[in-house]
């Protein structure tokens, strides 16, 4: 077996980080947006975890900020299903590109 | 004196703030309750004053939250510290006395959302107490922000005319002055760092370091000015005060007369002049001009106003020149003046837009044309009107008088600036040109003949002339007794000069 | 002694709570019985009067060395203001002659007020003057003497506005308030510009800031820390509050209108004492004014001009309040010259006279006024002699005294003149001497045009009430003889270290010659007995003299341009700049970031995904080359 460097980890998590981005992009579904938006996260937290792991063995803030990052994104997808059952209420739609968003002017 | 809490003040309001939308019921409730706090946390507030020693220069009392021996933001050397001394002392008692006072006022101009409204009004003073007890430059700008919140709901949900736009003017207004300031604190924040090696963001002890390079301490000071200048309002800066007063429910003009204005005098006192004298001093003259400018121009537009509610915003403004004047003087005498005259202001002006709010709560307009001949009908409230009316003007025996007198006697004795008495003299023409458009207010609403329309109007209900009376109380005892007054600040405002 | 003396500030306080009492009592506990605020008041002003008394007598037993007491009203830094009260040669001779006025016009006022409904709130607010006017009489300091120098500005403002129904009584209100109020810009100016030029003396030597005992040292000092034109402007700016305050040209347009109070007022307020604070102040300014010589000589230029210009306007008038306000002002103006050519006991003489006898003839007027119900005009008089014997042989005490026929008022317009003639400025002189026969002239005609000839109006002519006739008889005692009782020792107790001495032994004929000509020329004109001539043949040639007169000497109309005309116009130009330039831009500013939204909206077609692949792109991109710079550089 090969020595499993920190640039597999790197690697893996560019990877998970460019298919989230992808998602993003293309999905015009905003459940499907959400979950590529956890994909991107996640791939930062293999980062974090991942130099941690290699640089800084003694405080473990890369761990620390991991779980950091997991809370915050559970708080996030909360908040964005709500959002996204309250759209889907009012416009019947969770298209990403739909033509519900109104304008207010300032004056 | 362990019951004495700085932190406790601070946060009576927020906790009300919190508490009477998530569990009070029904109008009358709420306002009860509403008028226990505020007059309770007055009375908290008074007792700050008993407490401190005047004789005692520096911050009197300081607190600081703290968590197991840390600060709150402990990599960044940000505190949640809280101090008090004479000059913030005064202005917190004010804030007190004007939201109770905005309180009780409400009693009619509020007819719905009465949950948000109240809960609105102690996040308003739980900010502005912030500012004031701020020890903190973090904490400080964090309150001058959070102040912006309930202020742009209050104007634009309770508001008439066109509320939306006069909330956003002003909220766009001081949100770019803040901006300079931001700048100007990271800046002296970085300095601070790079030359000793310690970041606190502490306002004493960024204040006591003077080794900030000259360049930065030029362009803080202008950043900082800046954000001050529009919540002065200086002019040319001076655009969202009439619209947002004339826009604004009657205690919600109280409050912001009141002590809104004074959170840009307050900082300009506690941090353009405290952390920087030298560029104070350099500034003075060009100061002194903005000053005088603000003096002038806003009386003489207040004349040719026709809306009673703006021509006191445009007075407001005139006033606030004065304190410039006084901070320009760059003696104590001045700068006790500038205290004594925002306190001074804030009284009359609170005073003047609850005639304002009383006057159009009858007659249904505050056009000055379509009124007249009002003291027929309101016999004592004009008596009350002549003397809120006079006071502005300045006269001998109300508080108007003290800060006048003491910011142009600062200035006449001050060696700021060369020109600094010739100026004195020129900014005095306010003596006049405020006495033209106040008699003129009260010739041509309460003299003369009475109109028809006017007939039936109702009498000033008990509540009006709690708030108009107390207001009053203090005008005239302050300008009996001044001493009582200038005797909290003057001490810490002496000792400064004297180092 | 010593006690009355220490509390001597009771007399300025008591008159405070009286007003107090009765305006919070005016609704309630007072309000049923009207008599209870008069003989508050009165009984107030009394104790005031007795105290007078006593202050009188020490001023007299120690000349030369007056008793003050102060304590501090404010002190902040170096500045420490304070209240006090200084009795001395001068306050205490104000003292006695504000309170014993002031006391008889109560009693008088009770029975002229008697049917008004607003009958508290005037008691109230002669308590106020009263307060107001003896703490500006015995103030110890030049500051305390500014504060109560406006207080007393505000009794008038409250007592001329008293009918706030009328129109005209609003406006004249106004009117005194705002020119009053340019008096107080400069004397408070002139008074910051005196603590600036002697800040040090005051700083480390006196012990009272501004305090008048030691104002003389204090005008060394100053004198020496500048030139004499910077002193000019410092003196000449606290000149300008006696200036207004005692209604002197070009500042006099304010007390003519003033008349629009009640009648007991003018004669109280706009007549006899506050008018006459003026003259009170430039006598306890001596020290400075007379150190510029240049100012010396404005005083009594003004004062001359005043004299000559209120007293020809005077000729014209048909209200016989305005006539009598147009007298003031030309007897106040007489004072000033007085003061000017460094006759001082002699104008502070002809103030105390002056004080009782016009004090007399407004309280005759207002009896006659209150007798043909409200009728002011001369034209609808006449013959009144018959039906109010008592007031009009008073009235005619009084004119004799104004005129300088052998009563009162000979001695001191006597000392007057001979101190003009002192002074050598012989156009003064001339000046002083024809205002004399001027006055001689207009007050005569008043007193043919109301009291003798036959009656001309229409209204019933009711009796006057004897409360009205004792204060016109005590009154007229004085008028009469306190001039020659007087007029031996009064330039030894209230002197300015110099006296004036008679050169000239036919100046009392000469003028007591004019008077009486003067009095004669009156008669064939307005004496339908006598009648000679008629007036409209006078006013044919001269009709553009009479015009001038009427009109006032356009100096009303003059103020009425710059005020209503020039200023608000330019404030109207101001708000209207305000508006479309200065918020304008504002609003430009602040809506030029939604205008530029909408340029870059072009660019917007409302695909998300598009939008995060061009961000994340041109973000790649600017890593990159941020990345590249730095590897440049490092």
């Amino acid at each position: 077996m090969f020595d499993v460097t920190l640039i597999h980890y790197l690697f893996l998590s560019a990877v998970l980080f460019c298919v989230g981005l992808l998602g993003v992009i293309v999905s015009r579904h905003l459940l499907r947006v959400l979950i590529s938006v956890e994909f991107m996260l996640n791939a930062v937290n293999i980062n974090f975890v991942a130099f941690s792991n290699y640089n800084d063995l003694i405080r473990l803030d890369g761990h620390i900020m991991a779980i950091f990052v997991m809370a915050i994104g559970v708080c996030e997808l909360a908040i964005g299903l709500a959002i996204l059952i309250l759209v889907f209420r009012k416009t019947h739609s969770v298209d990403a590109d739909g033509e519900y968003i109104e304008e207010e002017k300032w004056s | 004196m362990n019951l004495l809490s700085l932190m406790t003040l601070l946060l009576i309001p927020l906790v009300a703030a919190i508490v009477i939308p998530l569990f009070i019921e029904g109008e009358v409730a709420i306002r009860r309750l509403s008028k226990i706090v505020a007059g309770f946390h007055l009375i908290y507030a008074l007792f700050f004053v008993l407490y401190l020693n005047p004789s005692d220069g520096a911050y009197q009392v300081v607190q600081e939250m703290l968590n197991d021996g840390q600060v709150w933001i402990n990599s960044l050397g940000i505190s949640f510290s809280l101090a008090i001394d004479g000059v913030s002392l005064v202005m917190v008692v004010l804030t007190s006395l004007i939201t109770f006072l905005a309180i009780i006022a409400s009693k009619e101009c509020i007819k719905d959302k009465h949950k948000f409204y109240y809960s609105m009004i102690f996040l308003l003073q739980f900010a502005v107490l912030g500012v004031f007890l701020a020890r903190d430059l973090f904490l400080f700008f964090l309150f001058w922000e959070l102040e912006l919140i309930p202020m742009y709901f209050l104007i634009s949900i309770w508001g008439s005319g066109r509320p939306k736009y006069s909330a956003m003017k002003f909220v766009l207004y001081t949100f770019f002055g803040s901006l300079f300031m931001l700048a100007s604190i990271l800046a002296i924040y970085y300095c601070h760092f790079m030359k000793t090696g310690s970041l606190t963001m502490d306002m004493a002890s960024l204040g006591m370091y003077n080794g900030y390079p000259a360049l930065v301490q030029f362009f803080a000071f202008i950043g900082f000015f800046i954000a001050f200048a529009v919540k002065f309002p200086i002019v040319p800066l001076h655009s969202w005060l009439p619209d947002a007063h004339v826009d604004a429910p009657t205690p919600v003009s109280m409050l912001l007369a009141g002590i809104l204005l004074k959170m840009g005098a307050y900082g300009l006192i506690r941090i353009n002049l405290y952390f920087f004298p030298s560029i104070f001093n350099f500034f003075a003259p060009i100061i002194f001009i903005f000053g005088l400018v603000s003096i002038i121009y806003a009386a003489m537009i207040a004349f040719a106003q026709t809306d009673l509610k703006k021509l006191v915003a445009y007075s407001s403004i005139s006033h606030m020149g004065i304190v410039l004047v006084g901070l320009c003087a760059m003696n104590a005498i001045g700068v006790s003046g500038a205290v004594a005259q925002m306190v001074a202001h804030g009284l009359i002006s609170a005073g003047l837009f609850m005639m304002v709010g009383i006057i159009y709560s009858r007659t249904k307009t505050r056009d000055i044309e379509k009124l007249g001949g009002l003291a027929q009908k309101l016999p004592v409230f004009y008596y009350l009107s002549i003397i809120l009316c006079l006071a502005s003007v300045g006269l001998p025996g109300l508080v108007g008088f003290v800060g006048e007198a003491l910011c142009f006697f600062g200035a006449a004795v001050s060696d700021a600036f060369l020109t600094i008495q010739l100026f004195t003299g020129i900014a005095f023409i306010v003596a006049i040109l405020g006495a033209v458009y106040m008699t003129s207010v009260l010739k041509r609403v309460f003299c003369g003949v009475m109109l028809d329309d006017y007939n039936e109007i109702e009498p000033v209900k008990p509540y009006e002339f709690f708030v108009l009376l107390s207001l009053i109380f203090l005008i005239i005892f302050f300008g009996f007794f001044p001493h009582y007054l200038v005797g909290i600040f003057s001490v810490p405002i002496e000792s400064f000069f004297s180092v | 002694m010593e006690l009355i003396l220490q509390n001597i500030w009771v007399v300025a306080i008591l008159p405070l709570f009286s007003f107090l009492f009765i305006i919070i009592g005016q609704k309630g506990f007072v309000h049923l019985e009207k008599k209870i605020s008069m003989y508050l008041t009165v009984g107030v002003t009394f104790l005031g009067w007795i105290f007078s008394v006593f202050a009188l007598i020490y001023a007299i037993q120690n000349q030369g060395n007056p008793f003050q007491e102060n304590f501090v009203w404010m002190y902040s830094g170096s500045l420490t203001f304070s209240m006090g009260y200084l009795i001395d040669e001068l306050s205490s001779v104000m003292l006695f002659m504000v309170t014993s006025i002031s006391l008889l016009i109560q009693i008088y006022s009770h029975s002229y007020m008697k049917e008004d409904p607003s009958y508290h709130r005037f008691f109230a607010y002669l308590s106020f003057f009263n307060f107001a006017m003896i703490g500006l009489v015995l103030s110890s300091n030049l500051f305390q003497t500014y504060i109560f120098w406006e207080l007393v500005g505000l009794a008038s403002y409250l007592l001329i506005g008293f009918w706030y129904k009328k129109n005209s009584a609003s406006k004249a209100a106004q009117k005194a308030f705002l020119v009053n109020r340019i008096g107080d810009f400069g004397l408070l100016l002139g008074i910051m510009g005196f603590l600036f030029l002697s800040y040090n003396f005051w700083f480390y030597e006196a012990d009272v800031l501004l305090g008048f005992s030691s104002l003389k040292q204090a005008t060394e000092v100053a004198l020496v820390s500048t030139s004499s034109k910077g002193f000019f402007v410092v003196a000449f700016l606290m000149f300008l509050g006696p200036v207004a305050k005692s209604a002197q040209f070009p500042l006099h347009v304010w007390l003519p209108d003033a008349m629009e109070a009640p009648t007991p007022v003018s004669a109280l307020i706009h007549a006899a004492t506050m008018v006459a604070a003026g003259v009170f102040l430039t006598a306890r300014l001596y020290p400075i004014f007379i150190l510029s010589p240049v100012l010396m000589q404005l005083i009594a230029y003004v004062g001359a001009i005043t004299a000559l210009l209120a007293a020809c306007m005077a000729l014209v008038q048909y209200d016989i309040k305005k006539a009598l306000a147009y007298s003031t002002c030309s007897q106040l103006g007489y004072m000033f010259l007085a003061l000017g050519v460094g006759a001082y006991s002699a104008g502070m003489f002809h103030l105390l006279i002056h004080a009782y006898v016009k004090a007399l003839l407004f309280l005759c007027a207002g009896a006659v006024i209150h007798s043909l119900s409200s009728q002011q005009d001369m034209r609808y008089m006449g013959g009144l002699r018959k039906q109010m014997p008592v007031v009009a042989y008073t009235y005619l005490i009084g004119c004799l005294s104004l005129s300088g026929i052998f009563l009162s008022g000979f001695s001191s317009k006597e000392q007057i003149l001979s101190g003009i003639l002192a002074s050598g400025n012989m156009f003064l002189f001339y000046i002083a001497l024809f205002t004399a026969g001027l006055s001689a002239f207009y007050i005569f005609r008043t007193y043919f045009m109301v009291f003798e000839g036959k009656y001309k109006g229409e209204s019933q002519v009711e009796p006057v009430s004897k409360v009205m006739s004792v204060p016109l008889i005590v009154l007229a005692v004085p008028s009469a003889v306190l001039g020659v009782l007087l007029s031996w020792c009064f330039d030894d107790f209230v002197s300015f270290g110099f006296h004036t001495e008679n050169h000239f032994v036919f100046l009392p004929l000469i003028s007591i010659v004019i008077a009486l000509f003067s009095v004669w020329l009156a008669s064939i004109f307005y004496w339908d007995k006598k009648k000679l001539i008629d007036t409209e043949l006078v006013k044919l040639p001269l009709k553009s003299l009479h015009r001038l007169f009427v009109e006032k000497f356009f100096i009303d109309w003059f103020y009425d341009k710059i005020l209503n005309k020039i200023y608000a116009k330019a404030a109207y130009v101001l708000s209207k700049f305000d508006r479309f330039v200065v918020d304008a831009s504002i609003d430009i500013t602040f809506q030029s970031p939604v205008a530029a939204g909408k340029l870059l909206n072009i660019v917007q077609h409302k695909k998300i995904g598009a939008y995060i692949l061009v961000s994340v792109f041109l973000l790649v991109l600017l890593c990159g080359f941020i990345m590249s710079i730095l590897n440049l550089i490092v």
